[in-house]
């Protein structure tokens, strides 16, 4: 910024005055109160605004008139040009700032937006003025740096205000504070680690912990050393335990055989007295305990023997006495069999007489039915006869035979009879046949005859001749024909015969067509025939074979015709009807024309050759010959048709001639016929009656033969065969029943016989017995009963005395056994008395007596000998006796006292080495559970790690507050900030070289200088100019750094007063220097700060007031 | 042409030493962890004989002779009598924790456990337990805790032997995170000595050098600090008649230690961490198969929880959190989240700062050039720490440590910084 102009409308004594300013130096320059302050303190009014009216000596209200305000002109740092107004009754914050743009300039600048903006002027508040046109100084910057007066330059203290400590340091140099606090934080945590000389620091405790933890480890055993100790101890022990344990076991071994021989002496002494008495009692030993078991055994047997026999004895007696009261009979035990036998035939004896009465029965019932059938046969038959009549198979055979013969006699004869009768019958219809057969015959005679007189005449010839000759009637008419054709022309002949084809070829169609269309067709054929015959016959004599022939071709087709209607097929066969006359067409053409070609003699001849041949069969030729030949020279239609009736008259003549021979040849045939059969029927008729005769005959002498027999048989004569047959089965039955009558009669009387001889056997046994023969009368079988009861009787008595004998017997046996086991036992006795050497039973009682004694004190002493050697191997039993040999009782007690003062010697010394070692076993477990060692070193490592890492820390730390010392030093001596290097080099200026450095160090107040021999000097030791000077120089400098776009201008007022002279030039030679791009308005009343000012600023501007 | 035969090759038991690295635990976690190198060595007696090996080849370093544990011995020896009532032979050579000469417990080994001497390299053979000789197992154990020299270079093959298998406790290639014992180089093992299988010990991690021959690191059988993650066990070894060997590793450890990255820019809340953290957790305790999971979570990123991560009291929220969240029953599986390191960033745009003329800025350039610098740095670092340095015991009890001055303590002093010198006015 640079002011060109002060307009001073009205601002403390001044008003209306203006100030050009359009230099870089304006040195204003006049006495005291001439308005140097007022104009400076115009301008920082223009610049800053209007102080409070309380500041009434700031705010400079004008007092010699004027509006109070004014305008400044200048020139931003662009050089474009504003003009500035500012008045008091505009307000404290409004100023109006206008652009001086010349036209040309605003053509060029009109871009420029901002400078547009300005052209008309705009009303700005004082912030805006200062952002926009001051670079961001505030008033109280501008009047420390900017407008200085010496009361300012001399106000320390404005160096040490934030906003100024800004310039001084960089951004986040925080005027050093939180550099402080840093170092700050760091000593604290520092000190709280460590310090060489504390205690209570982290360090210096866990030093001091080590420390113990280490004296504690060297107190400490060494366990390996002391385990080798104790393993050496514990091996020594282990050798000695070794010993006592072999020794001890000896030891004791003695003292227990002592105790035992001291305890059991009683025993001892007890079982020596027994051996004694024992000794006594051996001689009883001798007896085996088998000999004193079998002893007692026999004494037991022999006594049961003596009971037994006893018993035995007794029970005979009794048996005695049974047998003797025991009496029976032996007869009656004798028949008691017999009795027994019969009575067991005795129910056989009642079932026959029961028998006997039942067959008395059968037999009346026999006698009834024999006496009934031998009436049935015949009444006057008998037993007699019937015994007499013999039932034989060739008896019977015979008359079933005479039956049979008899039948088929009567059969023969009613069969004759039969055959005769249908004989006569036949013999009647061949005579009534005959008859008929003449009847037949005698008409045919007749109408032959009546035929004959018609037409011609033809002669009586037989069929064969007639035929023949009518053949060769036919083939000579036919000669003629073709003759006569011949020579006539053939005119006639050819339209014939095509008319006659046409007719065929239409019977040909008709084949197929309708069977009116064949009709029509044989019709036509039939016209032609007419016509051909017509004019054939008109021809002539030839002509008329042809015309016959044609005529009966026609008959042939019309009768065809008339078949064809009648038959549906009729078709078929009338084609075949017209191709048959065709075929006689084309006969009739060949012959036609043969005639054709023959000549008239040929005709002549053939003409008689017809006649000829019409001799042979006519009885009047000529005339046949006439009436055939008329056409011969006359071959009308009228001749041609005569021609041809008459050949077909004499055709039909000869044709009925032969048709009736026919039926006469087979009449007679018939006849004779019939009369041979009737002949034959007689004789037939003759024969079966011979027959029938004959069978009558013999019928006759069956009869005689059959009556013969009967008599014989005494059977009615009457009988027929049937009925001798019947009675052959009814003298059968009663036959039968005879012989079983007989039968009967026979077992009748055997029954009887037993039933008597029953009777009789009871009564030869029942003599002798009372009762029985009492009751024999009555009842035989009742009295068996009660003999056979006293036979059981008797023989049951006898049984029980045989019972009783047996039994006896058995008891006397036994008993002889019972003595003579006695005898054994009393020589076993004797045998083992004898074997003991004893003399008696009694001596050997006691012996045996003596012997369990001695088994008792046996008892007694293995007892003793068990409680005194019991778990004893046999060489401490052998001990045992010679101490109870060697010493008494006394010395055994000795003996012991002392192998027990030996043995708990022994044991006390195991007991102690034992404890010994578990004491150092102990030990040993207890240095490998050993923990405090480990725990110790555990102990030390983890103190040495939080040493490691404390110190590690402090380390750190350290380095940490010695990069900050470091970096501080670095700062003071070498990164200065750019307004202490711009200080020192002014000061360096200003005071010609004396001062080289200005130092401020951070987070240190006050600044300090350092000389050209590398003092340095705190500035509140300066002089009052060099301190000046160093402000100044320190101004200038933070100026140049707080505002570096906007270069405000410098005024400074009066400050200078204390410079020395050369100080004073070295001033004014930096004020030029500066003034190189800052405005400088310095206010001075000094005659020779003017003139230096001048002098070294050649571009100033003076300006006295 | 040898048998075929199998066996085991494990290493590095380390039978009942203390977890390192592990500044706090439960007791019942405690307890998993200190029982967790038996478990491991009864799992391999198990595998033993359930994949019916016909021996196994034990590469040093079975115990730790400094811990002193009488434990350790005792159940090695248990647990090769077990092998021994399977007729499963087991070589063994002692390493640098448990060198011969150290205190041992006055214990009777079985017949099946043949250990090599500390003289020279001796040479034992194997028999699978059919009866037939499967091949020869050549070793040499530490006599003391130090072997400088190259062991290998004595090993030398009996030439009647079918296979030859060389067990060696050392550093091969000159690994530079382990103790320099043994050294010797992979071309050595390889070239010309002829053996077939060398079974080495030493190294935890897990690692096949070279095929035909096989030159194989087994790894440990039991990861027993935070660094040694992942599944951890023994090889199993297949010998083929036609002398193809084929490894199946089989992992023992009874505690997987895992460590897992987690990014935070996905998460806009602490809530959403925390979920995030916790699913994580469960998916990996799915992946450990069944075994309790000893877990640290590593928190990357950039983000906006950045800010509120650096607060030491947030993170001991959230793992305490995390260790609540879940319920530990013996015997079963559970994951123990037992840190939470947060090495996320400050959402912070890294080019615009390298250039920016600010107090940040220049403090991000300045930890640049540190990062850059090596000796600049290990100056610089030195003096930083010097206070802790200077302190006689932790000077001494701290002193690899403080000597190697990891990189990533200047990132992380970088981060805290920007964080803190930013903090307050984003």
């Amino acid at each position: 910024m640079r002011l060109h102009r002060a307009e001073i409308d009205g601002f403390g004594q001044l008003f209306g005055k203006e100030l050009s300013l359009d230099a870089p130096v304006i040195l204003v320059y006049g006495p005291n109160e001439a308005g140097k302050s007022t104009m400076f303190s115009f301008i920082r009014t223009m610049l800053y605004g209007f102080a409070k009216r309380g500041q009434a000596a700031d705010r400079q209200e004008p007092v010699n008139g004027g509006k109070h305000g004014g305008r400044l002109f200048f020139g931003d740092q662009t050089g474009e040009r504003y003009v500035l107004d500012r008045y008091a009754a505009d307000g404290t914050g409004r100023l109006k700032v206008r652009s001086l743009v010349s036209g040309e300039d605003r053509e060029v600048m009109r871009g420029a937006e901002a400078l547009h903006a300005f052209s008309e002027g705009v009303i700005l508040t004082q912030t805006d003025w200062e952002r926009t046109f001051l670079g961001g100084v505030s008033e109280r910057l501008y009047r420390q740096l900017f407008a200085i007066t010496l009361t300012e330059l001399q106000e320390i203290g404005a160096l040490s205000g934030d906003e100024l400590g800004r310039y001084l340091y960089h951004a986040g140099w925080d005027g050093g504070k939180s550099i402080a606090a840093a170092e700050k934080r760091l000593s604290q945590e520092m000190d709280a680690l460590f310090k060489p000389r504390g205690t209570i620091q982290q360090i210096n405790q866990q030093l001091k912990t080590l420390e113990q933890v280490e004296a504690a480890l060297r107190r400490r055993k060494d366990a390996i050393a002391a385990y080798n100790d104790l393993i050496g101890q514990s091996e020594l022990l282990d050798h000695s335990l070794n010993q006592l344990e072999s020794e001890l076991p000896l030891t004791e071994a003695r003292l227990q055989l002592l105790n035992k021989a001291c305890a059991v002496r009683p025993l001892w002494l007890r079982k020596q007295k027994l051996l004694i008495e024992r000794n006594s009692l051996t001689y009883a030993l001798t007896i085996s305990a088998q000999a004193a078991r079998s002893w007692e055994e026999l004494r037991r047997l022999r006594a049961e023997c003596r009971d037994e026999s006893e018993r035995t004895r007794q029970k005979l007696m009794l048996l005695e006495l049974q047998l003797e009261a025991i009496r029976y009979d032996e007869h009656a035990i004798r028949i008691g069999h017999e009795t027994d036998a019969l009575l067991q035939t005795a129910e056989s004896i009642r079932m026959l007489k029961e028998e006997c009465s039942e067959l008395d029965a059968e037999l009346r019932e026999h006698d009834e039915a024999i006496a009934r059938l031998a009436s049935s046969i015949a009444p006057e038959w008998t037993e007699r006869q019937l015994r007499g009549f013999s039932v034989t198979v060739a008896e019977r055979d015979y008359v079933r035979n005479a039956k049979q013969q008899e039948s088929e006699l009567s059969r023969t004869t009613e069969r004759f009879s039969a055959e005769l009768e249908a004989l006569g019958q036949q013999e009647r219809e061949a005579v009534n046949a005959l008859d008929e057969a003449d009847a037949a015959l005698e008409g045919d005679r007749v109408r032959r005859e009546r035929e004959s007189a018609a037409g011609f005449a033809v002669l009586p010839l037989a069929r064969e001749a007639l035929r023949e000759a009518w053949n060769a009637v036919d083939r000579a008419l036919r000669e003629w024909e073709l003759e006569r054709v011949r020579t006539a022309g053939a005119a006639g002949a050819a339209s014939g015969s095509e008319a006659a084809g046409r007719g065929a070829a239409a019977a040909d169609r008709g084949r197929a067509g309708p069977l009116w269309t064949a009709a029509a067709g044989a019709g036509g054929a039939s016209l032609a025939l007419g016509a051909a015959a017509l004019s054939g016959a008109a021809a002539g004599e030839a002509a008329g074979g042809a015309g016959l022939a044609a005529l009966a071709l026609a008959g042939a087709a019309l009768a065809l015709v008339a078949a064809a209607l009648v038959r549906s097929r009729g078709g078929g066969g009338s084609a075949r009807a017209a191709s048959r006359a065709e075929e006689a067409r084309r006969g009739r053409l060949r012959g036609g024309v043969r005639t054709g070609a023959a000549t008239d003699s040929d005709l002549s001849h053939a003409e008689r050759r017809v006649q000829l041949a019409l001799e042979t069969i006519v009885r009047e030729p000529a005339e046949a010959a006439a009436a055939l030949l008329a056409a011969k020279h006359h071959s009308s239609a009228e001749h041609l048709l005569a021609a041809e009736q008459a050949r077909s008259q004499l055709r039909a003549a000869v044709e009925g001639r032969i048709e009736a021979l026919q039926i006469s040849e087979r009449l007679q045939v018939q006849r004779s016929e019939l009369a041979r059969r009737l002949s034959r029927l007689r004789a037939f008729a003759a024969e079966r009656s011979e027959a029938a005769a004959a069978a009558a005959q013999i019928k006759q002498a069956a009869a005689g033969q059959w009556a013969g027999w009967l008599a014989a048989r005494s059977l009615p004569a009457e009988m027929s065969p049937s009925a001798a047959l019947e009675a052959f089965e009814l003298a059968g039955q009663a036959l039968q029943r005879l012989h079983q009558y007989d039968r009967l009669a026979a077992k009748q009387a055997a029954a009887r016989d037993h039933v008597a001889a029953f009777a009789a056997q009871a009564a030869a046994l029942c003599e002798g017995f009372e009762e029985a023969e009492r009751q024999l009368a009555a009842d035989p079988v009742l009295a068996l009963r009660l003999l056979h009861a006293e036979s059981r009787r008797h023989a049951a008595a006898e049984r029980e005395a045989r019972g009783i004998e047996e039994r006896r017997a058995e008891l006397l046996l036994s008993l002889n056994s019972v003595e003579a086991r006695m005898q054994e036992l009393q020589a076993a006795i004797a045998a083992q008395l004898e074997a003991a050497g004893i003399d008696n039973e009694q001596g050997y009682e006691s012996a045996l007596g003596h012997r369990q004694q001695a088994a008792l004190l046996e008892l007694e002493l293995s007892k003793l000998e068990v409680e005194i050697t019991a778990g004893m191997p046999e060489s401490r039993i052998a001990e045992l006796e010679e101490l109870y040999a060697a010493s008494d009782e006394e010395q055994l007690q000795a003996l012991q006292a002392a192998a027990q003062a030996a043995y708990e010697q022994l044991e006390k010394q195991k007991r102690e080495q034992l404890e010994q070692r578990g004491r150092l076993r102990q030990s040993v477990e207890h240095l490998f559970q050993e923990e405090e060692q480990q725990q110790l070193l555990a102990q030390k490592a983890m103190t040495i790690a939080q040493l490691e890492a404390d110190m590690e820390r402090y380390a750190v730390l350290s380095i940490s507050a010695a990069l900050i010392r470091k970096t501080k030093r670095i700062y003071e001596e070498e990164r200065q900030p750019v307004v202490l290097r711009k200080t020192s080099l002014y000061v360096s200026k200003l005071t010609d070289g004396k001062y080289i450095r200005v130092l401020a160090t951070p987070g240190e107040t006050g600044i300090r200088l350092e000389s050209s021999d590398r003092r340095l000097v705190d500035s509140s030791m300066l002089s009052r100019g060099t301190a000046e000077q160093v402000y100044l120089a320190m101004r200038f400098a933070l100026a140049e750094e707080a505002a570096h776009s906007v270069k405000l201008p410098f005024m400074l007022d009066d400050v200078f007063v204390n410079f020395d002279r050369g100080r004073l030039h070295a001033v004014a030679r930096l004020a030029a220097e500066l003034s190189n791009d800052r405005q400088l308005i310095v206010m001075t009343c000094h005659e020779h700060i003017r003139d230096a000012m001048l002098e070294h600023c050649g571009s100033a501007a003076l300006i006295s007031i | 042409m040898t048998v075929p035969f199998r066996f085991i090759h494990a290493a590095d038991l380390h039978l009942d030493s203390p977890f390192r690295g592990l500044a706090k635990a439960p007791d019942q976690v405690r307890e998993v962890l200190s029982d967790s190198t038996f478990a491991a060595l009864r799992q391999l007696t198990e595998t033993a004989i359930r994949e019916r090996v016909d021996f196994i080849v034990l590469a040093g370093d079975l115990f730790d002779e400094a811990d002193r544990s009488l434990k350790a011995q005792l159940l090695l020896v248990r647990e090769w009598e077990k092998l021994q009532e399977h007729n499963i032979a087991v070589f063994v050579i002692h390493g640098n924790h448990d060198p011969l000469n150290g205190a041992r417990a006055d214990l009777k080994l079985p017949g099946n456990v043949c250990v090599f001497g500390a003289e020279r390299m001796e040479y034992r053979p194997a028999y699978r337990r059919s009866g037939e000789l499967a091949a020869f197992v050549y070793g040499l154990s530490y006599g003391t805790r130090i072997m400088t020299e190259n062991a290998a270079a004595s090993y030398r093959i009996q030439p009647e032997g079918p296979f030859h298998i060389a067990l060696l406790h050392g550093n091969v290639d000159g690994d530079g995170e382990h103790d320099p014992y043994a050294p010797c180089s992979l071309e050595e093992l390889i070239g010309g000595k002829g053996f077939d299988y060398w079974a080495l010990g030493h190294i935890h991690m897990r690692r096949v050098l070279y095929e035909y021959p096989h030159v194989v690191y087994s790894g440990n059988t039991q990861g027993r600090n935070p660094r040694e993650t992942g599944p951890k066990g023994c090889y199993i070894v297949d010998v083929t008649a036609a002398r193809a060997v084929e490894l199946t590793f089989v992992p023992l450890d009874r505690v997987r230690w895992l460590e897992h990255t987690v990014p935070i820019e996905t998460a806009g809340s602490e809530q959403e961490l925390l979920q995030q953290l916790a699913d994580a957790a469960e998916l990996l305790a799915e992946e450990a198969e069944e075994r309790p999971v000893m877990l640290r979570f590593l928190l990357t990123g950039r983000g906006a929880l950045h800010h509120q991560l650096i607060d030491k009291a947030v993170v001991r929220t959230l793992l305490e959190q995390l260790q609540e969240g879940r319920q530990r029953h013996a015997g079963e599986s559970w994951v123990y989240v037992y840190d939470l390191a947060v090495h996320t960033g400050a959402a912070i745009h890294w080019n615009e700062l390298a250039a920016e003329d600010s107090f940040a800025g220049e403090l991000y350039r300045l930890s640049e050039r540190l990062a850059d610098d090596e000796a600049q740095w290990r100056e610089f670092a030195k003096d930083a720490i010097s206070p802790l340095a200077g302190h006689s015991k932790i000077g001494r009890l701290l002193r690899e440590e403080l000597d190697e001055l990891p990189a990533q303590w200047l990132e992380q002093a970088r981060e805290l910084t920007l964080s803190l010198v930013q903090g307050t006015d984003t």
